[in-house]
């Protein structure tokens, strides 16, 4: 037993890769959240009335709503306050060319592994970076503008295509869904925007990377995806953030809208800074992700990595409206030392013959809390629904928790919906069985643990499944039971 | 309309009954304080109420209610020769709480909840769930059962709600088996004249040893309507089991809690129910593995058909030093029609490593091939829809060990479902 308490020692010992601090100059809104500050945020990006209106409207209902408590997370509360709204990395509006761009920035994303520079010719990503608040650079639009494919950061898409945004923007996630949501709503800075025409498929993963580098600031991007008919597009997600003792704010908001026989993949690798090993500092990532499959036989899936955020708050979701239209979510998420996770997916099902599929792999170890919390709905017109849910626990250590919370609500004769769940720990004889073969214990564990997300791993481009497996081994570096 | 005035303030009225007037229960004064804190907190229940999503309590109060305090129609019960297929030797009957007329054996000791009280003051009760503490603020009666060692039949228990006007009325019940006895007892829900809400408390204790079988049914509910809570303790090497047949109330909410107190303990919660009309059958178990090497098994299965609701919400929680834990959790549900719903939340929290814990929960129709394999076969539609549902129930009604009282839950839930097809 002491073996292995040194080994899980040695585990929260291991760092966080992305901690460093970029010394950039920023253009800051003073602290707190007022009025004026939205339309100082407004105001910076140059946006139309409408949109100003958009966000006050919004700013109104936050201010009339009460934060959610009922996650199964704990934390002090947030200082709305003390908070900067908005900061930018100075003289870096717009580049035409990589050559344009600060070295500063060009360096931390170097330090990221994120090569904005040729080699990503080779790799064929298209990236669009997004520090603290601002949309650093954007690849391969001209290429991807060939096509009629709009990929462009959303304060642009204001500027060059408000009528895609105006129409779109809310439509999913609704100003007044959820608390955090209706402060995005007010506050958001940045964040990516995708348009696919009809029939195109687009010929390149997307992909932004999002980090928070000033102190005291919180990022508030929002990602609006369109892919209309006949389409296909995948996106990948990345975010970092720099090593700090206070907690510092994320709250996204993601929209996807699939039209007829579209298809969106949505991945995410999460590694914001998860705190250090006393739970002093990291990220509060309250996210808002939602999907609606508009069209017949249209796709939204959903993959996601989550490693890093001291506390995670999180339901990519999918609304099956189309008849025949599917939702997919495949997740992993590790917690270590004192991070909390609670997350999970929400499946409604609106229209006939819609699909399903929930496969959430949750890993915990140190002194984590890991939540999963879904919701299946299966409508009252939703003939002929069908879900499978799969949601499973591992657990390393005595000191953490691995919780389920699933709620299946079934409204129609012809639903069905399927749900297990399993909770344990890495059963002896596996890591024997290994051990026997000649593999060390951790590298058996590290074997079994992949393998244990193997199906969600899958499910990763490429690129994104080597990433991922790297992470998961370093946030589990010898963190054997 | 005095009427309609009337009953839309009921709940509110019950709630400044229970935080205004000194109980009729005699509680400790921390007691009060917690249970009058916890209504403060929560009120009547509503649909906010995470506990509660899906049975608005204050709701169903206003629409049935008319009375915060039952008064009985009669003073005399014949005990119901339909149930003489139980061969109950021993029977307990209560009205509205009260006792009033038992036929037991030796094995078995009865007394009021006042001396209950008056010798343990203070009761445990869920201090998130405020129908618990209104229980003990407004419950004018109840009893204390002690379950000796040499109990040989069953008791049977027939819990007879009749009021003259539809009303509310709250009873606490205490069960104590005795270390080292083994008995069974079979709760009768009876609802008489005016269609009345029940809020029932029942506190078991199963000390070393024990085991305590309870069952019930509220078959004979009809058009009435409930919360039943039971919360069980239990006490190193015992077992406690539960089974509900819920096809008759026209509301019923039964909470069932086992909390682990020594190691060794074992749960076994089972559950058939069958609703159609407009009834709601509302089902939401707890069971806290507090200590090593427990074992705890869980089996809900109904049909929701017309415009019938059936919930089931069931948490199995095991704390950091609980290892060796197993724990098993099924819920599965047939929707029959457009208009019924089901709910289902099986829950997991757990905080130990070295556990198997797992649950599962389906909601779907009936196997359309195995439908088809019976057809083929030349068997009727309804026969064999018939036969399918049978089997569906039989999982659950099987695990009854009781064998004249598994008979006559099966009949009754064969009865049921023959209404249902």
């Amino acid at each position: 037993m002491s073996d292995s308490n040194q080994i899980i020692d040695e585990a929260v010992q291991s760092e966080y890769k992305y901690g460093f601090y970029t010394d950039l100059e920023t253009e800051s809104a003073p602290k707190g959240l007022t009025e004026d500050t939205i339309r100082f945020i407004s105001g910076k990006k140059e946006e139309p009335e409408w949109m100003l209106d958009w966000r006050l409207k919004a700013f109104k209902k936050w201010q009339e709503m009460i934060e959610p408590e009922w996650a199964h997370v704990s934390y002090p509360k947030i200082d709305f306050q003390d908070i900067i709204y908005y900061s930018a990395p100075k003289n870096a509006p717009k580049y035409n060319s990589l050559d344009e761009v600060d070295p500063e920035i060009l360096e931390t994303f170097k330090k990221l592994g994120i090569s904005l520079e040729e080699q990503k010719v080779l790799a064929g990503v298209a990236v669009d970076a997004v520090i603290d608040s601002v949309s650093v650079k954007t690849t391969f639009r001209e290429k991807l503008s060939e096509l009629g494919i709009i990929f462009c950061s959303i304060s642009e898409a204001l500027k060059e295509h408000p009528e895609l945004v105006k129409k779109y923007i809310g439509s999913v996630v609704p100003v007044t869904d959820n608390y955090y949501a209706a402060l995005n709503s007010a506050v958001f800075s940045d964040g990516s925007f995708v348009y696919i025409p009809k029939g195109v498929r687009c010929p390149m993963e997307l992909s932004t990377y999002f980090r928070i580098n000033a102190i005291n600031t919180g990022q508030f991007e929002r990602t609006l995806i369109i892919a209309d008919e006949g389409s296909y597009v995948s996106y990948l997600e990345g975010c970092t953030a720099p090593m700090r003792d206070e907690n510092q704010l994320h709250a996204a908001v993601v929209e996807l809208v699939a039209m007829t026989d579209a298809e969106i993949k949505y991945s995410t690798v999460q590694n914001w800074y998860p705190g250090d090993k006393e739970g002093k500092g990291g990220i509060y990532n309250f996210v808002t992700k939602r999907g609606i499959c508009k069209g017949e036989r249209s796709k939204i899936s959903w993959t996601q990595v989550e490693t890093g955020s001291a506390i995670t708050w999180k339901y990519p979701s999918v609304v099956l409206k189309g008849d025949h239209s599917i939702g997919e979510f495949y997740s992993v998420a590790l917690t270590n030392n004192y991070q909390q996770a609670d997350t999970g997916t929400k499946m409604i099902h609106l229209g006939k013959n819609t699909r399903s599929t929930i496969v959430s792999k949750g890993i915990s170890a140190g002194k984590s809390n890991n939540s999963y919390r879904g919701l299946v709905k299966i409508g009252r017109e939703a003939e002929g629904a069908r879900n499978f849910s799969q949601c499973d626990s591992l657990l390393i250590g005595s000191t953490c928790g691995a919780h389920t919370f699933p709620y299946i609500e079934c409204d129609h004769p012809t639903g069905i919906v399927e749900h297990e769940a399993t909770t344990s720990k890495i059963a002896e004889d596996q890591i024997f069985y290994l051990n026997q073969r000649g593999i060390n214990t951790e590298k058996a564990v590290g074997l079994i643990v992949n393998g244990y997300c193997k199906e969600v791993f899958n499910q990763l481009p490429m690129e994104f499944a080597v990433e991922a497996q790297k992470l998961l081994s370093i946030s589990l570096e010898g963190s054997v039971g | 309309m005095e009427n309609t005035l009337e009953k839309t303030d009921i709940s509110q009225r019950l709630l400044g009954k229970a935080l205004g007037q000194k109980p009729a229960l005699p509680l400790s004064e921390n007691t009060i304080e917690k249970a009058q804190s916890v209504l403060k907190k929560f009120g009547i229940p509503e649909v906010k109420n995470e506990r509660y999503k899906y049975a608005n309590i204050k709701n169903i109060l206003n629409k049935t209610v008319l009375e915060t305090e039952g008064i009985s129609a009669r003073e005399n019960y014949p005990i119901a020769d339909s149930l003489s297929v139980l061969n109950g030797k021993n029977m307990l009957v209560t009205v509205n709480g009260k006792v009033v007329k038992q036929e037991i054996s030796e094995a078995f000791h009865i007394g009021t909840i006042q001396d209950y009280l008056a010798y343990e003051p203070q009761i445990s009760f869920d201090e998130a769930d405020s129908m618990q503490a209104l229980a003990l603020l407004t419950a004018q009666d109840g009893f204390h059962l002690k379950i000796g060692r040499d109990t040989t039949e069953p008791l049977i228990w027939l819990n007879i709600t009749d009021t003259k006007t539809p009303s509310y009325y709250a009873t606490v019940n205490c069960i104590e088996s005795a270390a080292g006895s083994a008995a069974e007892i079979i709760e009768i829900r009876i609802g008489r004249n005016a269609a009345s809400f029940t809020n029932q408390y029942t506190l078991v204790k199963t000390h070393e040893h024990a085991t305590l079988r309870m069952a019930a049914t509220d078959e004979n509910l009809h058009s009435f309507s409930g919360v039943f809570t039971v919360h069980g303790i239990q006490k190193k090497g015992s077992t406690f089991s539960h089974s509900i047949l819920g096809t008759g109330a026209s509301f019923m909410r039964q909470n069932i809690s086992a909390e682990h107190e020594d190691e060794n303990c074992h749960t076994e919660l089972n559950g058939f129910y069958a609703v159609d009309g407009e009834r709601h059958a509302d089902f939401q178990t707890v069971v806290k593995h507090m200590f090593p090497n427990c074992t705890s098994d869980e089996m809900y299965k109904g049909i929701a058909a017309g415009k019938g609701k059936a919930i089931f919400n069931g948490k199995v929680y095991v704390a950091r030093d609980a290892q060796k834990t197993n724990a098993y959790q099924s819920n599965k549900n047939i929707l029959l029609s457009d208009e019924a719903l089901i709910r289902s939340k099986p829950e997991l929290e757990i905080y130990a490593d070295d556990v198997k814990c797992s649950h599962g929960s389906t909601t779907g129709q009936t196997d359309t091939k195995s439908l088809f394999y019976l057809r083929s076969r030349g068997i009727r539609e309804k026969e064999a829809q018939k036969m399918l549902m049978l089997a569906f129930a039989g999982d659950v009604l099987d695990r009854i060990s009781n064998e004249s009282l598994r008979e006559y839950f099966s009949s009754v839930a064969e009865n049921k479902l023959m209404q249902l097809i």
